[in-house]
C-alpha cells in the first residue's frame, strides 16, 4: 500500500512537468501541421492570379516555418524524451502496439524535414511556379502522416485497439469488442500485473523471455476507430488554429496600415481567414465522429465529459445523435459502481470509475467550453461566406453597422476573439482525452503510476524542468515574433 | 541498424558540435575586429551547421525508435540507471535547438551583442549533449552504479572513470573534427579561386582545430589506458598487443586500430603542413584533401573501433559482458524487413537529402560563398 502510495505521489509530481511539456509542443506543432495550410492558400492564390502580393506573403509567412519547426522538433524530443524516460514503463507498448506507428512515423518526419528545407530555401528558383508548390504539398503531407502515426499511439492509449473482449474483462460496462484479439491475454495480463508493482519490473530480463509473445499483429494500431477521428478532429483543429491567428495578423496589420495599403492586407486575411472558416464549418462534423467513439468506448470519459449526475440520466440531444431516442436514460457511476464486482479486476475497475468522477468538475466545463468556442468559430464561418452574397452582405452591413463598421472590419475584429478561442478549444479539447482517462495511460490495462519511472523525481527536478520548458516556450515564440516582425516589414511594397 | 544509426548520428552531432562553437567565435571575431568578413564566415559555418543539425536529427530519432522497439528493456534500463546523464543531453537538445534557428533567424534582425549571446547559448546547449549522452558510452564499457542506480541513487554513475576521460576526447575530437573540415574546404577554395577571406577562414579553422587535436590527442592515449584497467575485455579487442590485459575476445580490431593511427597521424601533419605552408599552393590542395578525407573518417571511424569490441556483449563487465541477444524484444516478431527497409531507405532519403541539400544551399545559393543560407534567410 505504502510503495502505492509513493508511486502515487512521484507521478502525480511528474504528471505536472508532463503536461506542461506537451502543452508546450502543441503550440510550435500546430503550426508545423496547420501552417502549411495557409502558406499553400496563399502561393496558390499567387500562382493562380499571377499576384506578387501573395507570393510575398506566402514566403515571409513560410520564414516562421523554421523557427516553429526547430522549436516543434526540440520540445518533439522532450515529449519522447518524456515517454521513455519519465514514463518508461510505456516502452512496454513501444516494443509492441506504438513499434509499428512510431517506426513509420520516421519515414514521414524525414520527408518533413527534407522537403520543409526545400520549401523554405527555394522561392522562385523554379521556372515553372508549381514545383515550388509541390515541395509545400509534400511538406503537409508529410506533417499530416507524421500526425497520423503520432496519433496512433495516443489512440491505441484511449481505445487500445487489437484486444478483443479484454477491456470488458476488466471494465465490464464497457460490454463491446475492441477489435479483433491480436493479443496473448494472459502474457498482457501477466505484464500488468509484474508493473503494478512498479516499472522497475521491466529491469528483469527474464521477465523480457518468460512471457513471450504479447502482439502478434503489429500493424493493428492503425485499425484503431479512434486514431481516424482523433487524427481528422485534430489537425482539423491546428489548421483552424493557425488560419485564424495568421487572419489577426494580417488583420492587425489591416487595421494599423495606411489607408492605400489597407486592400492588400485584408486581401491575405480574406485567404487566411477562408482556410479557417471552411476547417470550422466541417470540424462539428469530425467532433460529432470523436464523440461516438468516445461514447462507444469510452464510456466513463463520456460521462464526465458530458457532466451527467453519479445516477446518469436524459438528455434529448445526446440521445437523438446516439441512439435515436430523446428520453433515453444514460446509466450513471452509481451504476457502473454495481457492475464493478464483476471485472476480473474489480480495483481497477473501481479506480476508473471515482477517477472519471473526480475530474468532472475539471473537464465538464473545459468540454462545454470547448463546444461554445466551436459554436462561435463556427458562425463566424459562416458570417464570412455570407459576405461573398450581395444580398446578405448588405444585411450583414446593415447589422454590423449599428457598431459604425463595415462587415470587414467586423471579421477583421472577429478573428482576434476566434485565434483565442480556436487556442482555447483546441487546449481544451486535449485536456478532456487526456484528463478523462485518468488513471489509465492505456485504458482498462495500464495506470499512470505502474509505468513512471523507478528514478527520484524530486519537487526541485521538476521545476527545473518546468522552467525549461517555459523557457524555451518563451524564447521559441519571441523568435517567432522576431521573425514574422522582421519578415512582415514592408509586405504591401510589393506590388 | 543499431551500429549504422550510431556511426551516421555519432558524425553528424561531432560536425554539430564543432560548428556551434566556431559560429559564435567567428562572429565575435568579426565584432571585436569590426570585420565584417569574420560575418561571414561565422554564417558559412551556421549554414553547414544547420544542414549537419537537420541530418542528425533524423538519425537521433531512428536512434530511438530503434532502441525503444528492438530492444525495449535494454532501453527501459538505460533511461532508469542514466536518468540524470540523459536529463542533461536532454536539456542540451532543447536548449541547443531552438537557439539555433532563433540564431539563424535574427542575424540583423537584432543587436549584435544579443545575436552573440543567442549563439553562446546555442553553443552551450550543444556543449551539454555530448555531456550527458557520453555517459551511456562509458557505462557500456564499464556499468558503474547500476545497483545503486536500480535502488533509487541516479548520481552514482557519475562514479564512472572512464566517463571524464571519454567526454573531453569526444567533444575535443568533435571540435577539432568540424574546425579542420572547415579549415581543410576553404584553403582548398583559396587555392582555386585565391580569395583572401577563403585563406582567413583556412587559418581560422586550423587556429581552433590544432588545440583540439591536441586535447582529443592525449585524452585519447589516457582513455586507452583507462580502458585497459577498467574495460579489459574492450582493451584487448582494440589495443591487442599493445594491451596490458590477454582477455579472449570475439573480434580482434588491432589492424583496425593500426589504420586508426594511420589516420591521426594523417591528421596531424596535413594540419601541421597547411599551418606551416603559408602559400594556397598546389602541394598545400592536396594537403587540404587529405586533412578533409582524414577529418572526416575520422571520427565513425574512432566511433566503430569503440562500439565493435563490445560484441557479442551489449554491455561490458571486465572480461566478459551480458549478451546483446538478452535484451531484444521478446514481446513482439518484427520481421527483419523493418531493421532492413529502415536501413535502405533511411540511408536513401539521406543520400537525396544530402544531394538536395548541397545542390540547394551549396552550389546554387546567389552570392559569394560565406553568404550562402544567410542570405537565402533574408531574403525570405
Amino acid at each position: 500500500m505504502l510503495a502505492l502510495v509513493n508511486l502515487l505521489a512521484k507521478a502525480n509530481l511528474a504528471e505536472v512537468m508532463t503536461v506542461v511539456g506537451i502543452y508546450v509542443h502543441a503550440w510550435f506543432l500546430v503550426f508545423a501541421i496547420g501552417l502549411p495550410y495557409v502558406v499553400l492558400a496563399l502561393e496558390w492564390k499567387a500562382i493562380r492570379n499571377k499576384n506578387g502580393l501573395y507570393l510575398s506573403a506566402a514566403r515571409k509567412a513560410s520564414a516562421v516555418w523554421g523557427v516553429s519547426f526547430a522549436a516543434g522538433a526540440a520540445t518533439g524530443t522532450l515529449v519522447e524524451f518524456g515517454l521513455v524516460q519519465i514514463w518508461s514503463g510505456t516502452l512496454a507498448a513501444l516494443g509492441t502496439f506504438f513499434f509499428a506507428v512510431m517506426y513509420l512515423e520516421l519515414f514521414a518526419f524525414m520527408t518533413e524535414i527534407v522537403f520543409v528545407v526545400l520549401y523554405i530555401y527555394t522561392w522562385e528558383r523554379f521556372s515553372y511556379k508549381w514545383v515550388h508548390w509541390l515541395f509545400g504539398l509534400v511538406v503537409l503531407v508529410g506533417s499530416n502522416l507524421s500526425a497520423l502515426m503520432i496519433l496512433g499511439a495516443n489512440a491505441f492509449m484511449n481505445v487500445p485497439w487489437g484486444t478483443g473482449d479484454l477491456i470488458s474483462k476488466v471494465l465490464p460496462w464497457e460490454s463491446v469488442s475492441y477489435g479483433p484479439s491480436v493479443v496473448n491475454q494472459t502474457a498482457l495480463l501477466s505484464l500488468s500485473s509484474a508493473m503494478s508493482k512498479g516499472s522497475l519490473a521491466l529491469a528483469s530480463l527474464s521477465l523480457g523471455s518468460s512471457l513471450g509473445q504479447i502482439l502478434s499483429n503489429p500493424m493493428i494500431a492503425f485499425y484503431d476507430p479512434d486514431l481516424w477521428v482523433t487524427f481528422l478532429h485534430t489537425v482539423s483543429a491546428a489548421i483552424i488554429v493557425v488560419a485564424f491567428e495568421a487572419s489577426s495578423v494580417f488583420g492587425y496589420l489591416f487595421l494599423k496600415a495606411p489607408e492605400e495599403s489597407k486592400a492588400g492586407f485584408l486581401k491575405l486575411f480574406r485567404v487566411s481567414f477562408g482556410v479557417g472558416s471552411v476547417v470550422s464549418l466541417i470540424q462539428p462534423f469530425f467532433g460529432d465522429l470523436a464523440g461516438r467513439v468516445e461514447y462507444t468506448y469510452q464510456y466513463t470519459k463520456f460521462l464526465a465529459a458530458e457532466g451527467f449526475s453519479s445516477n446518469g440520466g436524459t438528455n434529448p440531444i445526446l440521445g437523438i445523435l446516439l441512439k435515436g431516442n430523446p428520453s433515453y436514460y444514460f446509466p450513471g457511476f452509481n451504476q457502473l459502481l454495481s457492475e464493478v464486482k464483476a471485472s476480473i479486476d474489480p480495483e481497477a475497475a473501481l479506480a476508473t470509475v471515482k477517477g472519471a468522477e473526480s475530474v468532472e468538475s475539471i473537464i465538464f466545463p473545459l468540454y462545454y467550453g470547448m463546444v461554445i468556442a466551436g459554436i462561435l468559430l463556427f458562425i463566424f464561418a459562416v458570417l464570412y461566406f455570407a459576405s461573398y452574397s450581395g444580398a446578405l452582405r448588405r444585411i450583414e452591413d446593415k447589422v454590423v453597422g449599428l457598431i459604425g463598421i463595415d462587415v470587414d472590419t467586423f471579421l477583421v475584429y472577429a478573428s482576434f476573439l476566434a485565434a483565442a478561442l480556436a487556442l482555447f478549444a483546441g487546449a481544451a479539447g486535449w485536456a478532456v482525452r487526456e484528463v478523462g482517462r485518468h488513471p489509465w495511460t492505456i485504458y482498462g490495462l495500464i495506470p499512470y503510476y505502474d509505468v513512471v519511472t523507478p528514478a527520484a523525481i524530486t519537487p526541485v527536478f521538476v521545476a527545473l524542468i518546468i522552467a525549461l520548458e517555459l523557457a524555451i516556450f518563451a524564447s521559441g515564440t519571441a523568435g517567432i515574433i522576431i521573425v514574422l516582425r522582421h519578415e512582415l516589414k514592408g509586405v504591401l511594397k510589393v506590388k | 541498424m543499431l551500429g549504422i544509426t550510431i556511426v551516421s548520428h555519432i558524425f553528424l552531432v561531432s560536425l554539430v558540435l564543432g560548428l556551434a562553437f566556431m559560429a559564435p567565435i567567428l562572429e565575435y571575431l568579426s565584432y571585436r575586429r569590426k570585420d565584417e568578413k569574420f560575418e561571414a564566415l561565422a554564417k558559412s559555418a551556421l549554414k553547414y551547421l544547420a544542414i549537419s543539425e537537420l541530418a542528425a536529427g533524423v538519425w537521433a530519432t531512428w536512434f530511438t525508435v530503434a532502441l525503444a522497439g528492438f530492444w525495449p528493456q535494454l532501453t527501459f534500463i538505460a533511461t532508469t540507471v542514466l536518468f540524470y546523464p540523459l536529463t542533461i543531453a536532454i536539456t542540451g537538445v532543447m536548449i541547443g535547438i531552438p537557439f539555433m534557428a532563433i540564431y539563424w533567424y535574427t542575424w540583423g534582425a537584432v543587436s549584435r551583442r544579443i545575436h552573440l549571446l543567442i549563439g553562446v547559448v546555442m553553443a552551450g546547449g550543444a556543449l551539454l549533449v555530448p555531456t550527458g549522452f557520453n555517459m551511456i558510452f562509458s557505462f557500456l564499457d564499464d556499468p558503474v552504479g547500476l545497483k545503486r542506480a536500480l535502488a533509487g541513487n541516479g548520481w552514482a554513475v557519475f562514479q564512472n572513470p572512464l566517463y571524464p576521460d571519454f567526454t573531453i576526447h569526444r567533444i575535443s575530437a568533435a571540435i577539432s573534427m568540424a574546425a579542420m573540415v572547415f579549415a581543410a574546404v576553404y584553403a582548398i577554395k583559396a587555392h582555386r579561386d585565391h580569395d583572401r577571406i577563403h585563406e582567413w577562414a583556412s587559418e581560422i579553422g586550423l587556429y581552433i582545430g590544432l588545440p583540439a587535436l591536441l586535447i582529443a590527442s592525449i585524452t585519447g592515449v589516457i582513455y586507452a589506458f583507462l580502458l585497459d584497467k577498467y574495460s579489459p575485455y574492450v582493451a584487448s579487442a582494440v589495443l591487442g598487443p599493445l594491451s596490458f590485459s590477454s582477455v579472449a575476445t570475439y573480434f580482434r580490431l588491432y589492424p583496425a586500430f593500426v589504420g586508426f593511427m594511420v589516420i591521426i597521424s594523417g591528421i596531424w601533419v596535413s594540419a601541421m603542413f597547411n599551418g606551416l605552408h603559408k602559400a594556397f599552393d598546389r602541394s598545400k590542395e592536396i594537403s587540404s584533401f587529405i586533412l578533409l578525407a582524414f577529418s572526416l573518417v575520422g571520427v565513425p571511424y574512432g566511433e566503430v573501433l569503440n562500439d565493435l569490441p563490445r560484441y557479442p556483449y551489449m554491455v561490458i563487465q571486465g572480461v566478459s559482458g551480458i549478451p546483446a541477444s538478452n535484451f531484444i524484444n521478446h514481446w513482439m516478431y518484427i520481421s527483419p524487413v523493418f531493421a532492413y527497409a529502415a536501413m535502405i531507405i533511411g540511408t536513401a532519403l539521406m543520400a537525396v537529402f544530402s544531394y538536395m541539400i548541397y545542390t540547394v544551399l551549396v552550389s546554387k545559393t546567389p552570392g559569394k560563398s560565406g553568404e550562402g543560407i544567410s542570405s537565402g534567410l533574408t531574403a525570405a
